[in-house]
């Protein structure tokens, strides 16, 4: 825990995968519209 | 007992890594459990509660989409002679893919719809972001260009139900309201 | 060894701590910036809230939408950035007794964050910037608003860098000696938080601005909320980190509370850390495109840890005084040691109010509102602006407010004017926010938008019982505003007029006596029956402590599954 550099690291690992990797993912895998 | 522990400016003694206790582990123990329980009612919801938001949408392009709900309507008026306020509104049958779009400053069509029946429901916007807030249930969905909206709904009750706008879209935002009849 | 003691400083007269003179003028320039952008919020504010109350309708519909942007930004962004850039550079140079990194990078992080925010203000002054806070594409700003976002993020970035440079070099030479102080680890937090803020905000003004120069594509507008809302929850983050050092340090200040177990306070941080920035996921709650997994994964932020921690702040900071009080002798009942704290100090009261306030009314609607269905019943009503009133403003800026009462005599050396005003103005604060947020929370419930000039504009869709909703806010917003008012006009009125003790000790706001020690010693003696205890928490019950935390258990249990019946009895959607 005394460790900064290692909590910087995960604090910005974990939610840019989880929220925003994951989330563009999501979005760029969306399918097309049929619209008949 | 524990002497000198240090406050919060200042570094604290050696050894500060404990287990928690006294009225600490009680209430960590209770907070540990509301946040289980917390944690399973979104879930159970999705799996057996009759309200969710799936985010079900697909790509298009606002042009397509206007055009969509322009062919929709055609097949769906002329079937309503009850014109309220000069508007004809659009009757589908259930269950279907029923259109709806958002523009500055108004949606369209006034749909027409049976209570009890299940309609899938696609929204999308003609040119910014608008919100979807129907009332009074007070339902509310993200509409945005680019993006075909899709929700399954099954109106509960007869009645008429307003849409209003709530994600600003400019000038007349306000007075952007639509209507939903439900029979 | 400390080998850094040749930078100039000097010694504080209260507390003894050395004051590094760089960081005292860097610390003084951003919150003194903080302050003036919290009072051109504070103004947007009250004609904003004066609109809204359809009986008043103060303000014409194009200005209505361009001072609510005004109002958001100046807020959301501003004031809190400044300020939490003061409290960095404070708390690092000061607790750690080491010199400020670099002069130099203080400087042009200031001088960035000064031209960006002006730049945006005027811009949204000139009407070209009609777009709320959140900026939503493809309502387009002018090229200027988004590089003045992009000026006031890249220099808040280098800010936070300085600070971790000042955390490298205070460890390297040795200032301290092992851990950090608690509130030096939650500032950590909270500047760790900012980075990841900071980066989504590059990542996503950079292309909108290229793309308002017309050099590139449109952005797709859901790429944009997603990413947006990493910039605009995750500052709200870094507040929350913020704040809850700020309450540990006046907890301290006003009691003489000691964290119970550094080691809860910590992990509680680091829960915060990995886990709170997930939450930006309930801006999206009711959108196309994200997935319900997405969403209710995030939402939790992953099963809730990052609430799990809030909830042990929520219990550790008040039970922490809790102790630190019955240690004094005031042992009566249950809530002896409530009722004798230190009201009249005006520390005490905000950081307490503030507690409350973001606890009971902020906490428990955010993770209510942030369920993915029940977001379905108040996305994009006042109920939103209800939640985050009472977390941002009852929450963060009363917390921050109560830290000036300290940090203006301390830094500038003048006690403060008025004091009987400034003993009141915490509760008119905490009272009008209250009120507004009740005002607004009810009208949202019956599904009055947010960002709406006028919920009549297309007939009366709306009863009686909305607009008398809307006067609440408008009142609530009106004692706020004087509050507000009145805290900038008695800060800037100490800082030009007030009483100069330079050399001296700032006078004690009041603190509680000490009714009785069972030795000559100044720790905290166990209450009767708890000497043989093992740990301090063990020899002082919290037991007033822990009925506030049951009342807000169960009060948390009730609006939740209340909320669950309000949605089960709208239609069907999938």
């Amino acid at each position: 825990m005394d460790n900064p550099w290692l909590l910087l690291a995960l604090g910005i690992i974990i939610p840019s995968v989880s929220y925003t990797l994951w989330g563009w993912l999501e979005l760029i895998y969306l399918k097309a519209a049929q619209l008949p | 007992m524990n002497q000198e522990s240090s406050s919060s400016i200042e570094c604290p003694k050696p050894g500060w890594f404990q287990a928690p206790s006294g009225g600490e582990r009680t209430w960590i123990g209770m907070a540990v459990i509301w946040c289980l329980i917390l944690s399973v009612m979104m879930p159970y919801w999705h799996f057996r509660g009759k309200q969710n938001s799936t985010g079900e949408a697909y790509r298009v392009k606002p042009a397509d989409f206007v055009k969509r709900v322009e062919a929709f309507v055609k097949v769906n008026t002329g079937t309503e002679s009850l014109v309220e306020d000069g508007i004809a509104p659009v009757v589908p049958a259930p269950p279907g893919e029923v259109y709806l779009l958002a523009k500055q400053f108004f949606w369209f069509p006034v749909l027409k719809l049976r209570a009890g029946e299940t309609y899938r429901l696609h929204i999308s916007s003609a040119d910014v972001q608008h919100g979807f807030s129907l009332l009074p249930m007070n339902m509310n969905f993200q509409i945005v260009p680019g993006y075909d909206h899709v929700l399954t709904i099954k109106p509960q009750a007869p009645g008429t139900y307003h849409i209003v706008c709530n994600e600003f879209c400019g000038i007349g935002h306000q007075q952007m309201v639509g209507k939903i009849i439900v029979e | 060894m400390n080998t850094n003691s040749d930078y100039p400083k000097r010694i504080c007269a209260t507390t003894g701590l050395p004051i590094c003179r760089s960081a005292e003028f860097f610390v003084k320039a951003n919150a003194v910036l903080g302050v003036v952008f919290l009072l051109i919020g504070g103004i947007a504010a009250i004609l904003v809230a004066l609109t809204r109350w359809q009986a008043v309708h103060l303000l014409p519909v194009d200005w209505f939408y361009r001072i609510l942007t005004l109002h958001g930004i100046n807020m959301l962004i501003f004031w809190i950035l400044f300020f939490e850039v003061a409290i960095l550079y404070f708390v690092s140079t000061t607790l750690l007794k080491v010199r400020l990194a670099s002069r130099v990078t203080a400087w042009i992080s200031l001088v960035m964050m000064l031209v960006g925010a002006v730049t945006v203000d005027v811009t949204i002054l000139l009407g070209k910037a009609d777009v709320m806070l959140s900026s939503y594409l493809p309502l387009l700003a002018h090229p200027a608003f988004y590089l003045g976002i992009i000026l006031v993020a890249v220099g808040t970035l280098i800010a936070v860098g300085n600070y971790f440079a000042t955390l490298y070099i205070a460890k390297k030479e040795k200032t301290y000696e092992g851990s950090v102080p608690l509130v030096v680890f939650g500032a950590t937090a909270a500047a760790i938080i900012a980075v990841v803020t900071l980066l989504h905000g590059a990542v996503v003004m950079v292309p909108t601005f290229l793309y308002s120069l017309h050099l590139c594509a449109q952005p797709d507008p859901q790429w944009y909320r997603l990413i947006w809302w990493g910039l605009g929850h995750m500052s709200q983050q870094v507040n929350v980190c913020a704040m809850v050092s700020v309450w540990y340090l006046l907890a301290t200040l006003t009691t003489g509370a000691k964290p119970l177990n550094e080691a809860v306070c910590r992990s509680a941080f680091v829960l915060y850390i990995l886990f709170i920035n997930l939450a930006s996921a309930h801006h999206l709650l009711v959108d196309p495109g994200v997935s319900a997994g997405w969403k209710i994964w995030n939402t939790s932020y992953a099963m809730y840890l990052a609430v799990l921690a809030s909830m042990m702040h929520g219990f550790t900071v008040p039970a922490s005084v809790e102790v630190a009080m019955r240690g004094k002798g005031y042992v009566r009942g249950l809530f002896g040691w409530l009722t004798n704290a230190p009201w009249r100090n005006p520390g005490f009261s905000a950081f307490f109010l503030s507690l409350v306030i973001f606890g009971f009314i902020g906490g428990i609607t955010g993770v209510t509102l942030g369920t993915q269905q029940i977001n379905i019943i108040a996305h994009n009503t006042l109920r939103i602006p209800g939640h985050f009133h009472a977390t941002v403003v009852g929450g963060t800026t009363l917390a921050f407010m109560g830290l000036c009462y300290y940090v203006v005599p301390l830094l500038w050396q003048r006690e403060y004017i008025f004091k009987p005003l400034c003993r009141l103005q915490p509760y008119l604060f905490g009272g009008g926010i209250l009120l507004m947020s009740f005002g607004m929370s009810f009208a949202g419930s019956m599904g009055v938008a947010r960002r709406s000039w006028d919920i009549d504009a297309a007939g009366s869709i709306y009863g009686p019982t909305a607009h008398l909703f809307l006067g609440l806010l408008g009142i609530g917003g009106t004692v706020a505003f004087i509050a507000l008012f009145l805290f900038v006009g008695l800060t800037v009125g100490t800082l030009l007029f007030g009483k100069r003790i330079t050399g001296k000790a700032m006078s004690d706001w009041g603190t509680p006596k000490v009714l009785s020690t069972s030795s000559g010693h100044d720790h905290v003696a166990p209450a009767p029956g708890y000497a043989g205890a093992a740990t301090v928490a063990e020899a002082h019950p919290t037991q007033g402590t822990m009925v506030l935390a049951v009342v807000f258990l169960l009060s948390f249990a009730v609006y939740y599954f209340a909320n669950w019946k309000a949605l089960a009895d709208v239609w069907p959607v999938r």
